[in-house]
């Protein structure tokens, strides 16, 4: 029976989140006479419930800046200032405001709002240096993202072949459909601890999508969820491809580092093939340029994924290229080569928000994979220096199950706030999205073209 | 509304100045307290009243003081506070028409919203307009604009024969002023108002009270444009303001002379009569609080239990003698007396000079006697007495000349003649009551030039009143002023003084007594806000929330705690229109930036 996708959220608080934006101060003069709690539609403001006779202190965290309260005291006995807990969080790329707004997707499952209108910066680098066109704002939106226009979020992994000559010859592998276009990632910030690893493939096992797991921190306990784990080793320590669990997975993916042999590669992809025929097999790279060798294995169908990897602040490892241009740079490469439908694209890294996700899915890639953001999700507060035994929020300690619906929460958040775009722009399926330059403008190209040809004298405009 | 619990009796009939318990125990009882909101209402009291053999009390928010709702005969207590609506607002011809059981603050508040403001209040500014009209009519502004009786357009009054439109020009007008109710209720009033004006103050010192006194006569007669307010505060006056300084800055031992312009065109030649007369202007800071002060006349009250004193009419010109006679006699006595005069027109002002007792102590009835005393002096200054009340009867036919009286006499047959308002106070004295004040103020005479037969046994007796400091638990702090009423969130729901912190403080003092109160009224105690209103507005300037907080756990030990009674009463005040009205005038003044009666 056909069944709309649909991602059960439900809510979930933690206390460690609980840092507002703002910090809403009840002086003394306090009349207590309950005004700011009929104003604010937050339920900021509150009567204290062992005496209600007097209001509580504010649940600052819930303030959305709407000031609403302070206009509206008789005595002017509320005042609002930034609360510096908030501003110590995170850092520059996972800014407290970032972390804010995920840990508030985590919380409810909602799209979050932003009090008081948006005051600029209306650009920004990374990310914000794209715009998204959402000039269709009429047609698809006519009741809501959840409507009866079904806007369809799932996407294909693996190759997909231009024609097929040969019946008899084709290829075992099957390409495999997650139902978002986000991956997961159970190793962000080299943590391996199970209580944070569980969580994580099980929501990708509730979510229909698949979770990234080093093979050194497989466990039999997840034997279960196998068909959702995509197994990753680096080349030069694969072993064992003759044994479980790699003779079962779905997913493998080989991270290439810095220096290898492409025999070498050939040599373990040949053997896995012959292992697991039906496996999608995927190449982590940290290069965002493709060397010839990389071309020749796709070619040869021997791998149908590339995993591009950046690092926290969406960098690349080598060339420090931000993860927008090297996919656009690869999404066009692979363009020139004809074989765009013969390779998907995944972007690792720096993936902090709601919206990033479509925009790099505008720069070519066919999902994102998200790493820090599920452990802020889980309450992490991105620290300058990560001290697990040290940790503010004693993640290792967490109830897998809380962090658990607070990741499926997130995403939920996510995919609704992609349904948005999506139906904003008209398009009715993520698979078209992919490489539709169109739909965006790149601040940094419009400026050159604007600009160029008064500066073009004095040099290129950076 | 009825109110007929004995508690509340008592504390309705409770004034600012208090009678020792001896003498208000031997009082005729009341029976309960009516609060009529129409004229209906007060008419059908009056038919309760005649079918059942009862005078009935008239009163406004008790800030008299003189004694003037002190039940001489059985009665009924009618609170006219509940008389309140405003009804009509001309914006144009600048009167306003409304209910005489209206707050000054209310009205005062009201008319902020339309930039207009009143030509003079009392510095009560919590009592009654009703109540003003019937026994005071001078305070702020009363210098420039006089008694309040000329601003008035008309009143409408209720008697038990007769309900009447009279305006000012009619003759019989001046009987309804300062008659203390006994010619009818005053039910409506119609004042002119003006629009709102900056006042500039200037407090000017002086070295000497014969200095001062000159300054007075001269700045009250020569000003082209005159001040709209002159008063004289003398350096004991002075001195107890210091008190509420936090010491850093304070006022000198001299005496001051606040004047206030809201004209200014006569500035230069006030600055200049200043420097001939070689007064010292004060810094701005003290001006302005002395000025703010003016709603706050029982501030020292916070120092002492009690606060006795005298207030009459007094002649400019003789005031330098007067402040010298009642010097000399504090210095015989050892009763620390301060003065403070507040000018009503070029030739006369209201004095008021007043010294700290203490009720409990037995100097209590002396001093009380003493007051009498300080009376004979003024009159022989050629005082007359400000209010009658029931203190002062000895002293009527220095208010009401004979052939007054006899008018009085005739319109009070004419309107009441049962004699059911007020009964046996100025126009109906009650020969026993009469009597015995008259004795006693006639004895009192022997006290005024300093008898050396009483001078070293009451210095003795009164050697420790200055150094009276009170506890956090004093409940006689409390001046009675019924500030606190008009902004408590629980009078609005509950219309009982009882649940305000008067009424609170009332119910302490009978705790701390030993005497124990009924499981309902202890509930009412928790049926406070914390909203600190009442703190803000005291004319005490005492620390209340402590004491609710000491009272609460108190009153728990009687009754529990009524969860559902505080829900209950929550959910109804924050919904109550008055409630309403009133946070919203408060949001006015604050944001208007010049927040006014708040204890600074």
């Amino acid at each position: 029976m056909y069944k709309r996708y649909h991602i059960e959220t439900s809510p979930v608080e933690l206390s460690t989140t609980k840092i507002g934006k703002f910090e809403i101060i009840r002086n003394d003069s306090c009349l207590n006479c309950g005004r700011c709690m009929t104003h604010c539609i937050y339920d900021v403001h509150k009567r204290d419930s062992d005496d209600p006779r007097i209001m509580s202190d504010p649940v600052n965290h819930l303030c959305k800046n709407c000031f609403s309260c302070i206009q509206n005291c008789p005595y002017q006995a509320l005042e609002m200032i930034k609360n510096k807990e908030f501003e110590k969080l995170g850092n520059t790329y996972w800014t407290p405001q970032i972390i804010h707004t995920i840990w508030n997707e985590a919380e409810e499952g909602k799209i979050p709002i932003f009090g008081a209108g948006y005051r600029g910066p209306f650009r920004g680098s990374g990310f914000d240096d794209i715009w998204t066109d959402m000039s269709e704002i009429v047609r698809p939106t006519r009741d809501g993202i959840h409507g009866r226009e079904y806007i369809a979020t799932s996407v294909d992994l693996g190759r997909k072949l231009p024609w097929i000559s040969d019946f008899a010859k084709l290829d075992l592998t099957n390409s495999y459909e997650i139902q978002i276009p986000m991956l997961l990632d159970t190793s962000p910030l080299g943590l391996n601890s199970r209580g944070i690893i569980l969580p994580i493939i099980k929501a990708a096992h509730k979510l229909g999508t698949l979770a990234f797991l080093d093979i050194e921190n497989y466990f039999d306990e997840l034997k279960p969820y196998l068909k959702s784990i995509a197994l990753r080793c680096s080349l030069d320590k694969i072993t064992h491809l003759d044994r479980a669990p790699w003779r079962e997975a779905n997913f493998i993916e080989i991270a290439l580092p810095q220096k290898y042999s492409i025999s070498e590669l050939e040599r373990v992809l040949k053997k896995l093939k012959s292992e697991n025929q039906t496996a999608l097999i995927s190449l982590g790279l940290t290069n965002p340029s493709l060397s010839a060798g990389i071309f020749k294995q796709f070619k040869e169908a021997r791998a149908d994924i590339l995993n591009f990897y950046a690092d926290n602040h969406g960098q690349s490892f080598e060339g420090n290229i931000f993860i927008c241009e090297s996919t656009r740079k690869l999404q066009l490469d692979l363009v020139k080569e004809r074989m765009r439908d013969e390779v998907t694209i995944l972007g690792k890294g720096g993936i902090a928000a709601a919206e990033h996700v479509p925009k790099i899915i505008i720069c070519g890639a066919d999902a994102a994979v998200l790493d820090l953001s599920l452990l802020v999700a889980a309450g992490c507060r991105v620290c300058k220096v990560c001290k697990i035994d040290d940790c503010p929020v004693e993640l290792e300690k967490l109830d897998p199950e809380i962090a658990e619906q607070r990741i499926i929460n997130m995403i939920c958040a996510w995919r609704d706030q992609l349904l948005e775009i999506l139906s904003a722009m008209g398009i009715r399926d993520v698979r078209r999205l992919r490489g539709e330059k169109g739909r965006a403008i790149f601040h940094e190209e419009i400026e050159r073209e604007s600009f160029e040809f008064i500066f073009k004298e004095n040099g290129p405009v950076k | 509304m009825i109110l007929d619990s004995s508690l509340e009796v008592k504390l309705y009939t409770k004034e600012s100045v208090e009678l020792p318990n001896i003498l208000k125990d031997r009082l005729p009882r009341i029976q309960f307290i009516s609060q009529p909101e129409s004229i209906d209402d007060i008419q059908e009291m009056f038919s309760y009243s005649i079918k059942n053999k009862l005078s009935i009390i008239p009163r406004g928010a008790a800030t008299y003081g003189m004694g003037g709702i002190a039940p001489l005969r059985r009665s009924i207590m009618a609170d006219l506070t509940h008389l309140n609506r405003i009804l009509d607002f001309d914006e144009k011809k600048k009167t306003i028409y409304f209910e005489a059981g209206l707050r000054w603050w209310d009205l005062k508040n009201f008319l902020k919203n339309y930039s207009l403001d009143l030509y003079t209040y009392p510095t009560s500014l919590f009592s009654t307009v009703g109540g003003w009209l019937s026994t005071g009519g001078y305070g702020v502004n009363s210098f420039r604009y006089g008694h309040i009786s000329n601003l008035v357009d008309s009143i409408e009054i209720v008697a038990p024969q007769k309900k009447k439109r009279i305006n000012r020009q009619d003759r019989e007008f001046k009987y309804f002023m300062e008659t203390e109710g006994q010619m009818g209720i005053i039910s409506k009033v119609k004042l002119r108002i003006r629009e709102a004006k900056p006042s500039k103050p200037y407090l000017v010192f002086f070295n000497k009270a014969s200095e001062a006194a000159g300054f007075l006569s001269e700045v009250s007669k020569s000003l082209k444009t005159p001040p709209v307010h002159i008063s004289f505060f003398d350096r004991h006056r002075l001195e107890h303001k210091n008190l509420l300084l936090n010491g850093k800055v304070s006022f000198p031992k001299m005496e001051g002379i606040l004047v206030v312009f809201e004209d200014l065109s006569s500035q230069e030649a006030f600055l200049s009569l200043v420097e001939r007369k070689k007064g010292i202007l004060a810094e701005n800071y003290l001006t302005a609080f002395l000025w703010n002060e003016r709603y706050f006349p029982f501030s020292i009250k916070h120092f002492h239990p009690s606060i006795l004193g005298c207030e009459t009419i007094l002649p400019i010109e003789n005031l330098d003698h007067y402040i010298r006679k009642t010097r000399k006699f504090g210095k015989n006595y050892g009763i620390p007396l301060s003065t403070e005069a507040t000018l009503i027109s070029g030739n006369e002002a209201v004095v008021f000079t007043i010294f700290p007792s203490d009720p409990k102590k037995l100097i209590h009835f002396v001093h009380l006697f003493l007051t009498y005393s300080l009376t004979h002096i003024a009159s022989k200054c050629g005082g007359k007495p400000y209010g009658i009340g029931t203190w002062n009867l000895p002293l009527l036919k220095k208010k009401f000349s004979d052939k007054d009286t006899k008018e009085y006499l005739r319109l009070k047959k004419e309107l009441d003649p049962l004699n059911l308002l007020n009964p046996a106070k100025s126009f109906s004295p009650d020969w026993r009551i009469a009597y015995f004040l008259k004795m006693a103020y006639s004895m009192s005479a022997l006290f005024s030039n300093g008898n050396p037969f009483f001078k070293p046994f009451l210095k003795i007796l009164s050697a420790n009143l200055e150094k009276h400091k009170r506890s956090l638990l004093d409940p006689e702090a409390c001046a009675n002023c019924g500030a606190c009423i008009a902004v408590c969130p629980a009078y609005f729901t509950n219309r009982s003084e009882i649940v305000t912190a008067k009424g609170k403080l009332f119910l302490l003092k009978r705790l701390l007594n030993g005497s124990s109160i009924p499981e309902p009224v202890a509930e009412n105690i928790f049926l406070c806000l914390h909203c600190h209103l009442c703190e803000y507005v005291c004319q005490s300037k005492l620390k209340l929330m402590p004491v609710w907080d000491k009272l609460e756990a108190i009153a728990e030990k009687i009754s529990g705690r009524p969860e559902e009674k505080i829900d209950e009463f929550i959910k109804k005040v924050e919904s109550h229109p008055a409630y309403t009205k009133l946070l919203d005038s408060l949001s006015n003044s604050s944001n208007n930036n010049h927040q006014e009666i708040k204890n600074v």
